[in-house]
Parts: structure tokens; C-alpha cells; sequence
């Protein structure tokens, strides 16, 4: 019964934790995508034909001619890595941390046993 | 000013994770903590080898399975302090602390003594078998002696709030 109970337990940590991660990440996520929009090129399909095109689509001749380096790379932040480490120690923690309250131990008045899920 | 908006969403995830741990920490399951009494009215006590106690909740389904109790010997030639053992079972059987992460319901203890039909039995009445769709054994295996008692769970948050149960096996 005891075995089943910390099974249980664990499995709603589990779960707790990956709502977590997912709220977290979801809120992060935008950060990153709005770099992109803000620094990058407008999109040019190499397919359309324009009225200046020559023997070579116009978006291809881009193609190879570029290379933008990655500008202000998120994992250069410093808050990036203080997130990072924050949220690994924040998981290790609640993994090994128990949550459930304990019951206190024992005196020699309880002869017959100390047991029970609350402990 | 870029910059300023990036660290604020770090800052918001940071706080929105922070908050979400201590949450879950503040809303740990509680637990009820009772202190189970457990006499004996009634002879014959000498032929009492071991007790049993199986607890059950308000839908008649077992807690706690067969739990045997512990046995506290007192010096050569004084009677036993607690436990329950052939020839020297006392009236006052003895105490247990039971800890149950239920604050609501309610719990029925049961302590079942047994003589040497006990072993045979597995120490499961026929009243339990039954109710776990098993037949009756044959010969029937009954308890020596059975007690019952029921309390409520309620949190536990401090001294005054260990709830006493009494069984008394007759």
C-alpha cells in the first residue's frame, strides 16, 4: 500500500513539474522568436520571377552570398544561463525535496508500532 | 531597450517558476495522526499468540493490510509492556501511531488476536475473506479475539490534534 502511495506522489511531481516547464518555456519561447523577426532579412522566395530577373531567380542569387552571423546569440545572455541554472536547481530540488509533510517520530510509549502514508 | 525587454521575460519566467515551486510546496498533502489504544476485555488471553490490525476507510476498503504488532518485553520475570504473545498478552495491550495522509472520511480500526489457528488462517478471518470474494475456509478460520474502532481524520498541526482511538478485543 505504502509502495503504491509513493508511486503516486511521484507521478503527480512528475506531472506538476512538466506544467511547469511548459509554462515557463512558453513565456521564454518569444523572447527568442522576436530576435529573429527584429534582426533578420525580409523572406524572399526564390521562385517568383520578377521583371528584373535574370537566368537566375532573384532569391537565389541571394543564396550563398550572405552568411549573417548570429547576431546577439541568446545563450551569450547572462540571464540565460542564470534561467538555466536556476531551473536545473530548481528541478533537482523538488525531485529530491519531499513535499508531503511527515508526521514526527516516535516514543518508546508506542510500543505496537509507528507507521502510516504520513510519514 | 531590447535588452531591458529580454531580461524582463527572463525575469517574469524566473518569478512565474519560483512562485510555481513554492506553490506546490505550500499545497503538500496534509496528514491526520492518530494514537490506537488497544486492550483486551476478556479471557482467554493465554492462548493469544500474535494481533493483527487492518484498517479500512468509510467505503469498506482497506488502508492498511495485516499490520502485526510489535512486542516490548519487560525484564526477566516481569509481565510483557505491550505486544501480544501466548501467556503473557497483558489487558493493556499497548499504543500504535498511525500517520494517514486522509484528513477527511472516516477509519476503522480492527485488531484481530489469533491463537495457533492464526498461521493456518493467514491470519485473514473469514469475514475478510468474504468480503474479498473468497470462500469461508474450512475449518473456519476465526479470530480469537476482534475489536473494532473508528475515528475521523483532521489535520494534524500540532499535539492536541493526535485523535485517540480505543480498541478493545473481546
Amino acid at each position: 500500500m505504502l509502495s503504491v502511495m509513493t508511486r503516486a506522489t511521484l507521478l503527480t511531481r512528475v506531472i506538476s513539474l512538466s506544467v511547469i516547464a511548459t509554462l515557463f518555456f512558453t513565456v521564454v519561447q518569444p523572447a527568442w522568436a522576436e530576435d529573429e523577426e527584429e534582426g533578420g532579412p525580409a523572406f524572399k522566395d526564390p521562385t517568383i520571377v520578377t521583371d528584373d530577373s535574370s537566368s537566375v531567380p532573384a532569391g537565389v542569387k541571394d543564396i550563398g552570398k550572405e552568411k549573417k552571423p548570429i547576431v546577439n546569440p541568446v545563450y551569450e545572455e547572462w540571464w540565460f544561463w542564470a534561467t538555466a541554472i536556476g531551473v536545473a536547481g530548481a528541478v533537482i530540488a523538488a525531485t529530491v525535496i519531499p513535499f508531503q509533510k511527515k508526521a514526527p517520530g516516535c516514543g518508546s510509549q508506542y510500543g505496537l508500532g509507528c507507521i502510516g502514508d504520513g510519514r | 531597450m531590447r535588452s531591458f525587454t529580454q531580461f524582463s521575460k527572463g525575469l517574469l519566467a524566473t518569478g512565474m517558476l519560483a512562485a510555481s515551486l513554492v506553490g506546490i510546496g505550500g499545497c503538500g498533502p496534509d496528514y491526520a495522526l492518530f494514537k490506537v489504544n488497544v486492550t483486551s476485555s476478556t479471557s482467554p488471553r493465554t492462548q493469544i499468540e500474535e494481533c493483527f490490525m487492518s484498517i479500512k476507510d468509510e467505503k469498506d476498503k482497506l488502508v492498511l493490510d495485516r499490520y502485526e504488532f510489535h512486542k516490548v518485553y519487560g525484564a526477566a520475570g516481569e509481565p510483557m509492556i505491550q505486544g501480544c504473545e501466548g501467556g503473557l498478552t497483558t489487558d493493556r495491550i499497548g499504543s500504535l501511531s498511525y500517520s494517514s495522509s486522509r484528513t477527511s472520511g472516516t477509519l476503522t480500526f480492527r485488531v484481530n488476536a489469533w491463537d495457533n489457528n492464526g498461521t493456518r488462517c493467514g491470519h485473514i478471518a473469514d469475514d475478510e475473506r468474504v468480503a474479498q470474494g473468497d470462500q469461508p475456509a474450512s475449518p473456519p478460520c476465526v479470530p480469537l479475539q476482534t475489536g473494532n474502532g473508528s475515528a475521523t481524520p483532521k489535520t494534524y498541526n500540532g499535539p492536541n490534534d493526535e485523535i485517540p482511538v480505543s480498541v478493545t478485543i473481546k
